[in-house]
């Protein structure tokens, strides 16, 4: 049993837990960037409770090669009649849920950061290793990462690779950090009894919601982009003078992500305005540095210049 | 008066078990043990179970924390057996109680497992062919002199968030358990108190600064485990304020601050000496305690002097600056506790880079068991294709091969604007003597040269030595007008910190060399936008300051701002080395050279 706060009970980050569910229903990855204690991890950890009744698959720092691309067996090497068997590494584990998170991704060995970018980048992963030459397979996956700045940047290669990214903060709002304080202190109490009226009610939220979310996965892809908002977006991605066109194929997903969870059949305006951050942030022309710019009360008005939530597309 | 021995401390501890990690500082180093062995026994009164004692020090390697694999003789062979880490915990059996010494002083790989284990829902390790995870329940202690704590990463502090100052600091007079037996005896735990709105008010009020939440986590828990000792079914407010007695705060912190408008405080004597003394060898928290007068308006001005000393604690109001230090706003600690090789050493059995293949190996380090294991197959493979059981003789034995990679870093901005009728020749020449000397990797940023692809923005290369022909013809480059010095700074800030933070062999010295009359014209906004909108002014140069103490925080660079003699505006490249903690050479320039 894993000490993970339930995702219903997540007070604040409203930022990183829209961006989840907007990259869940699309089908498409997150990065959270932001200080020391603000949750990053627990928030990505309790979502994918939440959406996989599991964890996520997970690499941490320290992750051996053979345990990313899969290796030969040890414990069957070892065992009393020995035999070469390959056990699947965390790529392919990812692909079956179609999640991998990658725990402080800034301080990831860069060898490691090259092959989760070949297989995020492609879907394919192709192993020859250990006299082993498997046959090519399709693992696709929303890469999920979380970073603190403080440690350095992203490589922008990699950065690249993330359809959203969320720059956590500290909350400030007095009320919100007092509902902090009083969700986990009455966790802490009620954790190991579910029949308590806290973690009933928490258990409830999270069966709604895991419905929801569902639900609205399924429809995405039946989500119609008329053109004027294709046009509108690559107006924005124009805008923002942002670097390839990823930025506007993955603004485009996420608005029909998010309509799918406003459950509309067609992707409006406001859908985009509310994705555009997350999917631009990162993507703004910034030579070869991996540092986040500023995006600050100019940008969003710009973007309300462009996208205005008024216009229904 | 409030009970703030390190006994109760320990007793808090050992009935709250999420408070995090606990960090002793300035202590006399005959009590760590002792404390830990109070705490282990205190653990084993409430849980019923007593921790396994771990001690982690400064040659405590990754391997030793995690499950890995080991060679081992079982039934007179040589094979390879899984053993647990010092921190492996299993379902059913005692969890660790991790002892640290001197937290300024330990392994990187411990570094790293205490940001990622203390206060985390999961463990995941996945390492070698082992691929498990637990919910971690360790509880972690650990001591600190009070001059390294500014330099120890806030990621790591982070964890330890319950500081005692070992000024406060007294030997145990009486068993810890006996008191946690009484509380946790008879009809067995009592619930554990309830927060009320009241008593969550005062832990936020204590919180007045930059810390973070984990802060008011850890004085809430510990407030309800005070609670807990007095048999409270709630917590109240004098426990919150106990609790923060407990982490040094001054009674002052939880006034409201309205209350402090007023021109003078009526104060309370302090106590003396022989008072404190003698509160201590009261019983303390026992249940039927007479309830403290509420804290709050008149009565609260009349019961708490403003502001109260505890010793180490803050004078003023919230948290002691000399035990939270990452709470100052303008704190940069040098982020080095997750880096590798912070002590210039490779962890135990690495020799390098990342893996490239194995080899033949001499001696017992860096074993590769994969490889191993198969040579040891293929040799006791019988024509069936079937084997016995492994055993490995010594020419079984592979390790890994690793990538080479260079252990020094020479970062070398260039303001070409800088180089007009001028050669720095004089003034780079012992760093790329050193660099050749030291096979040091080479990054090259250089700015403000004539046909640059985009004149706002700095251009970055990296090359394997520095005989590499680039950086020749970049020493010929004709000078242009653009000076984005701010974005070279920062882009020099990233580089460092990739090469020295990332990575089992990372970089362990850098040097830093910037070439420039510090006279930056292009603000780092305008780098990033791509365009120089209104009037600049001081722009450039301020941002390339700002840009600079990021740099000046990093251990193991040594920064040089090389600079021409200068006609005019002397003090930039002074204030520019000043901000990048490093020193300025003078250069004179070929027509003035004495």
């Amino acid at each position: 049993m894993f000490d993970i706060l339930p995702y219903p009970l997540i007070v604040g980050q409203t930022e990183l837990r829209e961006a989840l569910e907007v990259a869940y229903v699309g089908r498409l990855g997150v990065l959270a960037t932001g200080q020391r204690g603000t949750a990053k991890s627990t928030t990505i950890r309790a979502f994918s409770l939440l959406v996989h009744n599991d964890l996520p698959v997970t690499l941490p720092i320290g992750v051996t090669d053979d345990r990313v691309l899969g290796g030969w067996s040890v414990e069957a090497l070892l065992g009393e009649q020995p035999r070469p068997e390959w056990q699947k590494g965390l790529l392919a584990r990812a692909g079956k849920t179609g999640m991998l998170y990658v725990d402080e991704i800034n301080l990831l060995d860069d060898h490691i950061v090259n092959l989760v970018l070949d297989a995020a980048a492609t879907g394919i992963l192709t192993v020859q290793r250990d006299h082993a030459d498997l046959p090519t397979e399709q693992h696709e996956f929303a890469l999920v990462g979380s970073m603190n700045p403080d440690e350095g940047p992203l490589r922008p290669q990699l950065l690249d690779r993330f359809a959203l990214v969320v720059s956590v903060r500290d909350e400030g709002d007095p009320a919100t950090r007092a509902e902090i304080l009083r969700t986990l202190f009455a966790y802490d109490l009620h954790r190991t009894e579910p029949d308590s009226d806290f973690m009933a009610k928490a258990t409830a939220n999270a069966q709604v919601l895991r419905q929801r979310l569902h639900e609205a996965r399924e429809r995405c892809r039946g989500v119609a982009c008329p053109p004027e908002i294709i046009e509108a977006c690559a107006a924005a991605a124009a805008a923002f003078d942002v670097v390839g066109h990823r930025g506007e194929v993955t603004m485009l997903k996420a608005a029909q992500a998010r309509a799918a969870l406003d459950n509309v059949k067609v992707v409006e305006v406001r859908h985009l305005r509310a994705v555009a951050k997350p999917a631009l942030i990162h993507r703004r022309q910034n030579v070869d540095s991996g540092t986040l710019r500023r995006w600050g009360q100019a940008e969003e008005e710009r973007l309300d210049e462009i996208l205005p939530a008024s216009q229904t597309g | 008066m409030a009970a703030n021995s390190p006994l109760d401390l320990l007793a808090c501890a050992a009935l709250e078990p999420a408070l995090g990690g606990i960090l002793f500082i300035d202590l006399d180093p005959t009590l760590l043990a002792a404390y830990a062995e109070a705490l282990a026994a205190g653990i084993e009164a409430v849980e019923g179970r007593a921790p396994v004692p771990v001690v982690l020090s400064s040659w405590t390697s990754e391997e030793q924390l995690w499950p890995h694999w080991g060679l081992t003789a079982r039934r007179g062979v040589l094979t390879f057996a899984q053993r647990p880490g010092l921190l492996s915990e299993e379902p059913g059996r005692p969890a660790p109680l991790v002892v640290i010494p001197d937290l300024a002083r330990v392994s990187t790989g411990v570094t790293r497992a205490a940001v990622s284990s203390i206060g985390a829902g999961v463990v995941h390790v996945e390492r070698q062919d082992i691929s498990v995870r637990w919910p971690p329940t360790a509880r972690w202690i650990a001591a600190c002199s009070r001059s390294d704590i500014p330099a120890l990463s806030p990621h790591l502090l982070d964890r330890f968030q319950v500081r005692w100052d070992g000024a406060r600091a007294e030997p145990l007079t009486r068993p810890l358990s006996d008191h946690l037996r009484r509380i946790t005896s008879g009809e067995g735990r009592r619930r554990r108190p309830e927060f009320g709105g009241d008593a969550l008010e005062m832990v936020l009020r204590a919180n007045t600064g930059n810390a973070s939440i984990r802060r008011s986590l850890a004085l809430g828990r510990l407030a309800r485990a005070v609670a807990e000792r007095r048999s409270h079914p709630v917590v109240t407010r004098d426990d919150v304020i106990d609790a923060g007695e407990l982490l040094g705060l001054a009674r002052s912190t939880f006034l409201d601050p309205s209350a402090l408008d007023g021109p003078d405080h009526p104060t309370a004597p302090t106590p003396s000496p022989r008072e404190r003394e003698e509160s201590r060898d009261k019983p303390i928290g026992q249940p039927g305690e007479e309830p403290r007068q509420p804290v709050g308006g008149e009565q609260e001005l009349a019961e708490i002097s403003a502001p109260e000393i505890v010793a180490g604690g803050s004078t003023d109001l919230g948290y002691a600056a000399s035990l939270y230090p990452e709470d100052d706003p303008e704190a940069v600690p040098e982020a080095k506790s997750l880096q590798w090789n912070a002590g210039g050493r490779l962890p135990v059995g690495r020799s390098g880079g990342a893996v490239i293949g194995h080899e033949s190996a001499g001696d017992l380090r860096d074993l590769a068991v994969v490889p191993t294991l198969l040579r040891a197959f293929w040799r006791c493979r019988r024509a069936d294709g079937t084997a016995t059981r492994l055993h490995i003789i010594r020419d079984d034995l592979r390790r890994h091969r690793r990538e080479h990679r260079a252990q020094r870093l020479l970062v070398l901005v260039l303001d070409h604007t800088a180089r007009r009728d001028w050669d720095c020749s004089a003034g780079v020449a012992a760093s790329l003597r050193w660099a050749y000397e030291q096979t040091a990797a080479v990054s090259v940023i250089e700015f403000g040269h004539r046909g640059a692809a985009d004149e706002l923005r700095p251009e970055r290369y990296r090359a394997r030595s520095v005989v590499d022909h680039r950086i020749m013809i970049s020493f010929g480059r004709p000078p242009g007008i653009a000076s984005p010095l701010a974005a070279a700074i920062d882009m020099a800030d990233e580089e460092l910190r990739r090469f020295m933070h990332r990575g089992w062999a990372a970089v362990h010295v850098a040097r830093l060399v910037v070439v420039t009359d510090g006279r930056g014209n292009v603000p780092l906004e305008a780098s990033a936008d791509g365009h120089v909108s209104g009037r600049v002014g001081r722009e450039g140069v301020d941002d390339a300051l700002a840009a600079a103490s990021g740099i000046a925080n990093l251990r193991r660079v040594e920064t040089t701002v090389v600079a021409p003699v200068p006609q005019q505006y002397r003090t930039l490249p002074e204030e520019l080395a000043l901000a990048l903690g490093g020193t300025v050479t003078f250069v004179h320039g070929v027509e003035d050279a004495p």
